[in-house]
């Protein structure tokens, strides 16, 4: 019983909050969009700060804080002392760009305490004003015991970062902090970076740097120590840059090895030649796993010295190192993009394609190569000595396929056609995988007969696929289109996606052509999802074609949504789709494809949509489906326009039609609908 | 704290590391080994992941992580107990133990020595703020899109993630995706021409300021409300919004342009060699009848012309692009099928079996990116230059007015505008 009285309490509440908020409703749309800000600052004068008056005065201070004048700042400043409306204050005051909102904030700062001074001092951060500093230091000497205050003044620093600012943070960390808070510690390690990061934009190098340089005290967490270290590298000498990089890899700790890393991928072109130089000169005396992630790391340089002392480099352990280590040579070559024909030849050796990563690695490496003169050895190699160069082992030959296959190498079709006839299982695949991406027009039956046999339907209609993504569209289609009239069943009707896949009104015809026996059903199907866009008018012609013509219903069904569809996606004049929609309304004999047309009305946000759906609010099975269309539509609009008053007097003669429009559309929604819902966003819309 | 922080998974990532180096230069054909999804790792270099909210998407990215033999997924944290339970018992399963840790504050599980990355899943509103409290406990993060509400945030973001050294891949996968590559590398070959247009495909831009009614507030272990909310504006509580009914709420939600246009503004900037800016005017179109289309076209300072649509698009699937030059038109979408203006042009085209919502390669390009230190595709830089274009298409729509932006200031020369650009956030919340 007491469950009962406690929940029917409950219920009687949250109802009571809904009806309050149903009523405030009517005011927030108008505050939304008003340019009234006397309406405004009343609103926040307003006493309460119960759920509902948080809403609404949430919305003023969001529109305050874009028209807001300095008139405002006085009822803003009044909010900040209460802990549920500080947040709406701030949010308005923080993006005013008056100095005398700055002068309300340090009054204010001075008299809060807690959560509401945190929030006024990040504010304040915000801002970021130079004569802010003092004010800080202040609150933050005032506060020196409360973490959140101290580490919000820190961070509020950091922001400002004047001098002044710069001063205050290193004071505090130049302090013993050991027994300090972690968010303390953060705190003030983010506030450094902060400024630092500002000294660095100045061009204050050394500046910088001496305040990186503070972050390796112990007292600051090892993250913190990172990024003073990443910075403090980015900053340095280059000299000094490659050194502390070399020591730092050759140390013990592995995130800041990380750092160094990464360092050696961006720094500017003089401190990165200098990082590379340095480091191939160590090279030796890191270990297999640092020379790895060190090859790849110079590898990604971009300046051309750098480029030059990486090469030579690569080319060492490429030739001598192992596996590993010419995987890393292979991955870094390929990046380099130095003397791409001598790094292939170091590479390309029978042993290397015997692991399967390495070759992968060389695949990958060749690939990406896109110098003319690899180009020319490659396309030399591939028509004079490819057949060679794949019988040296089976896993060279699958590598060398497939780099023909992935550069598309024509040169490569006689050798690549030999083998797939002659050849089974992997080399076979690799060559049919190669021609897919070589084969033209004129060979593409020999690809379609080197498939015959095939029982893996998945390969056959990916590699098909493959082919005729790339040829010319209509004469492809005409190919396949001529393969499909001699075809047995089981072919046509795996052809029939592929024309799809083709588009265009060749291929488009050969489905329509389908339309018949066996092979109705898949080619009514394949124009439900056909989607070339100019194939539009003639795919709706042949869709209602076919509605009309089906004797049975499946079909009938599947003409007409196939038309609306062709209205409810493709890009057609309002007016056209309108238009298509009277048709299927007209042709289609089931309600529920009849319906369907409302969904075509929805799709297009127009003011002519509004009454095109209410046309059909004569048929009394559709009355209400064409009333909800017509509000969802309308709904749109006004929330794109909220400033918009349809009945408003406008010079604008299709502003002022659309306006009457929507008006008179509502109106008769309001009088037709039988669906409450419905009836009351119409009059929602009207009020 | 000692500066020996466990970082095992990166001291010897040899092979599998070497493998995925392969698949990103051919992602169009990337054979599972390629992915590091077969070869074996051993429980010592495996990377360390934790997660910070995990809802519908969130769930999707994990399996890709889940199923990648160098990661083990170690913590979870979300403000909903059923959520936080829900992927602890995915991770325990694929681990065989029951050792995947539970928070509801993630500086709680970011304070962890042992790990190496998040992904951070959560409702967009909590997005930057997540992110940039990683980067500062020196985390690599994986964050879904948006990556920011505002202009602000998405400077603040580049910034914490260049002074902190973190790796950062938006979820922006389509830079991962081969049709998108190659769209990309075909408008910047030349084939097109000169470039003049490119098509970002963005939805409905509007948002509303509608609360839904209070309910009860749920106990703090079963629904945090407060975390939830984070840095936004407070609100009662409903459980719709937590169930995911946020998106269109302009507290929570940055408005239809950026929800696709995180990913396809993103790609036009890319593919068109914009990363390192943004469009300098913006112009929201007009229907004839004078309300507003969904449709924002802006300029970048060489006159290119970044068309900002939800509609007109070719059915290639969601957030298609479209890259025209002077001497041609490509267009692709999710479907992984491409169109373009001539014959010529087709023979440049592949056919990709892959659709555009698939994280998997750009999980393999991020988790590659840990291990060795370089910088991903959808980094923090770029997708902050990508979002700030969408947040500035958003405003001029909002406003209903041309504003001319300077991208190097980061300003407009519309001081309504300019005001628009941030948005304050709840104490203690700061960026």
């Amino acid at each position: 019983m007491r469950k009962l009285f406690t929940t029917s309490l409950l219920a009687l509440a949250v109802a009571a909050l809904f009806a309050a908020a149903t009523a405030y409703a009517q005011d927030l749309q108008a505050l939304i969009t008003t340019d009234d800000e006397a309406v405004l600052i009343e609103t926040i004068q307003k006493p309460g700060d119960a759920p509902q008056d948080i809403l609404v005065k949430n919305v003023a201070c969001k529109r305050l804080a874009v028209i807001g004048t300095e008139n405002a700042i006085p009822a803003l400043v009044a909010m900040l002392p209460n802990e549920k409306l500080n947040f709406n204050a701030r949010f308005a005051l923080e993006a005013m760009p008056f100095e005398s909102v700055d002068a309300a904030l340090a009054k204010a700062a001075k008299e809060l305490t807690g959560s509401q001074l945190v929030g006024v001092i990040d504010t304040i951060g915000v801002r970021a004003k130079a004569d802010s500093v003092a004010l800080l230091a202040e609150i933050g000497a005032k506060y020196a015991d409360d973490i959140l205050v101290t580490k919000a003044v820190y961070a509020a620093m950091g922001k400002i970062a004047t001098p002044e600012a710069a001063a205050y943070l290193a004071d505090a960390a130049k302090k013993d902090f050991s027994g300090a808070d972690i968010l303390v510690k953060r705190g003030l390690g983010d506030a450094i970076l902060d400024v630092a990061e500002d000294h660095e934009k100045a061009g204050d190098a050394i500046g910088a740097a001496e305040l990186y340089a503070l972050l390796a005290a112990p007292a600051f967490p090892s993250f913190i120590q990172d990024a003073g270290l990443y910075r403090g590298i980015m900053c340095a000498e280059p000299a000094a840059a490659a050194e502390k990089i070399v020591a730092t890899l050759k140390g013990e700790n592995a995130s800041q090895a990380d750092v160094a890393l990464k360092t050696v991928r961006e720094l500017n072109d003089a401190s990165g030649v200098a990082a590379t130089k340095a480091l191939v000169a160590a090279f030796d005396q890191f270990p297999e796993a640092m020379q790895i992630r060190v090859a790849r790391a110079i590898g990604d340089r971009k300046d051309d010295a750098s480029r030059l002392v990486a090469f030579e480099q690569l080319a060492k352990i490429a030739a001598d190192g192992s596996v590993a280590l010419k995987i890393a040579a292979a991955q870094a070559f390929a990046k380099n993009g130095l003397n791409e024909v001598k790094a292939f030849e170091i590479l390309a050796k029978k042993a290397n394609f015997d692991d399967a990563d390495l070759s992968a690695a060389i695949v990958a490496m060749a690939a990406a190569f896109d110098a003319d003169d690899f180009d020319v050895s490659w396309k030399a190699l591939c028509e004079k000595d490819f057949e060679s160069a794949l019988a040296q082992s089976d896993a060279a030959a699958l590598a060398f396929m497939k780099i023909a296959e992935l550069r598309r190498t024509a040169e490569a079709t006689p050798t690549l056609v030999k083998i797939a006839e002659t050849k089974e299982g992997a080399l076979r695949d690799g060559a049919l995988n190669a021609l897919s991406e070589i084969v033209t027009l004129d060979n593409l039956d020999m690809l379609v007969q080197a498939l015959n046999g095939e029982t893996d339907d998945a390969k056959v209609d990916w590699l098909l696929r493959a082919a005729c993504t790339r040829l010319p569209r209509e004469d492809c289609a005409a190919k396949v289109a001529e393969l499909f009239e001699k075809a047995d069943l089981d072919s046509k009707l795996k052809m029939l996606p592929l024309l799809k896949q083709i588009g265009g009104g060749t291929a488009l015809m050969a489905v329509a052509n389908a339309c018949k026996g066996d092979t109705l059903d898949k080619a009514t199907q394949i124009l439900g999802e056909w989607n070339t866009p100019e194939d539009a008018q003639t795919l709706a012609g042949i869709c209602l074609t076919i509605a009309k013509q089906a004797n049975d219903a499946k079909y009938h069904a599947r003409g007409i949504r196939g038309y609306i569809r062709v209205a409810r996606q493709f890009e057609l004049p309002v007016a056209t789709k309108i238009e298509m929609c009277k048709t299927a309304f007209e042709t289609a004999k089931r309600a529920e494809d009849k319906a369907l047309i409302f969904e075509v009305f929805k799709r297009n946000i127009v003011a002519d949509n509004v009454a095109a759906a209410l046309e059909y609010t004569k048929y009394p099975e559709f009355k209400d489906a064409a009333c909800e269309a017509a509000v969802f539509v309308a709904e749109k609009i006004r929330d794109s326009q909220q400033d918009w008053n349809w009945s408003a007097p406008t010079e604008d003669a299709a502003k002022a039609k659309a306006g009457k429009t929507l008006v008179d559309g509502m109106k008769k929604v309001v009088e037709t609908t039988s669906n409450a819902d419905v009836k009351a966003r119409a009059q929602k819309l009207l009020n | 704290m000692n500066s020996t922080k466990r970082r095992l998974g990166r001291r010897n990532f040899l092979k599998s590391c070497a493998a995925v180096g392969a698949a990103a230069l051919v992602p169009t054909y990337v054979p599972g080994s390629a992915l590091g999804l077969d070869s074996a790792v051993s429980p010592s270099n495996k990377l360390r992941m934790g997660a910070i909210g995990i809802g519908a998407r969130g769930n999707e990215d994990l399996g890709k992580f889940l199923a990648r033999p160098d990661v083990r997924f170690c913590a979870i944290c979300d403000v909903r107990r059923e959520r936080r339970e829900y992927v602890k018992g995915r991770a325990d399963e694929v681990n065989g133990d029951k050792q995947c840790a539970m928070y509801k504050d993630m500086e709680d599980l970011l304070i962890r020595d042992d790990i190496d990355f998040v992904l951070i899943a959560t409702g967009d509103r909590w997005h930057t703020m997540a992110s940039i409290t990683a980067a500062k406990f020196g985390k690599d993060v994986y964050c879904e899109k948006p990556l920011s509400l505002t202009i602000q945030e998405s400077r603040a973001l580049a910034d914490a993630v260049k002074r902190y050294g973190i790796v950062y891949q938006a979820g922006t996968q389509r830079r991962n995706i081969g049709n998108f590559q190659l769209a990309a590398k075909i408008i910047q070959s030349g084939k097109l021409g000169k470039i003049t247009e490119v098509h970002a495909n963005t939805l409905w831009p509007a948002t509303n300021q509608d609360w839904y009614p209070a309910e009860p507030e749920p106990d703090v272990n079963e629904v945090d409300w407060d975390r939830w909310l984070g840095p936004c504006p407070w609100r009662p509580y409903n459980s719709a919004y937590v169930r995911g009914d946020w998106r269109g709420k302009y507290d929570f939600h940055g408005g239809g342009i950026l929800e696709w246009g995180s990913h396809t503004v993103d790609l036009c900037q890319w593919a068109a060699q914009k990363d390192h800016t943004a469009p300098v005017r913006y112009e929201p179109q007009f229907n004839d009848d004078g309300t507003i289309a969904g449709h924002v076209w802006a300029y970048y300072d060489d006159g290119v012309k970044l068309v900002m649509r939800e509609s007109g698009w070719l059915g290639l699937g969601t957030c298609s692009a479209r890259y025209v030059g002077e001497e041609g038109w490509i267009e692709t979408g999710d479907s992984g099928r491409m169109a373009v203006s001539n014959d010529k042009l087709r023979g440049e085209l592949k056919y990709f079996g892959m659709p555009g919502t698939d994280p998997t390669t750009h999980i393999a390009e991020f988790v590659e990116c840990v291990k060795t230190r370089r910088n991903p595709a959808a980094n923090a830089a770029v997708a902050a230059q990508s979002h700030i274009a969408s947040h500035c298409a958003y405003i001029a729509w909002q406003l209903k007015r041309t504003i001319e932006f300077d991208p190097v200031k980061e300003e407009f020369n519309d001081p309504e505008a300019n005001r628009m650009r941030t948005r304050a956030m709840r104490a203690p919340y700061t960026l």
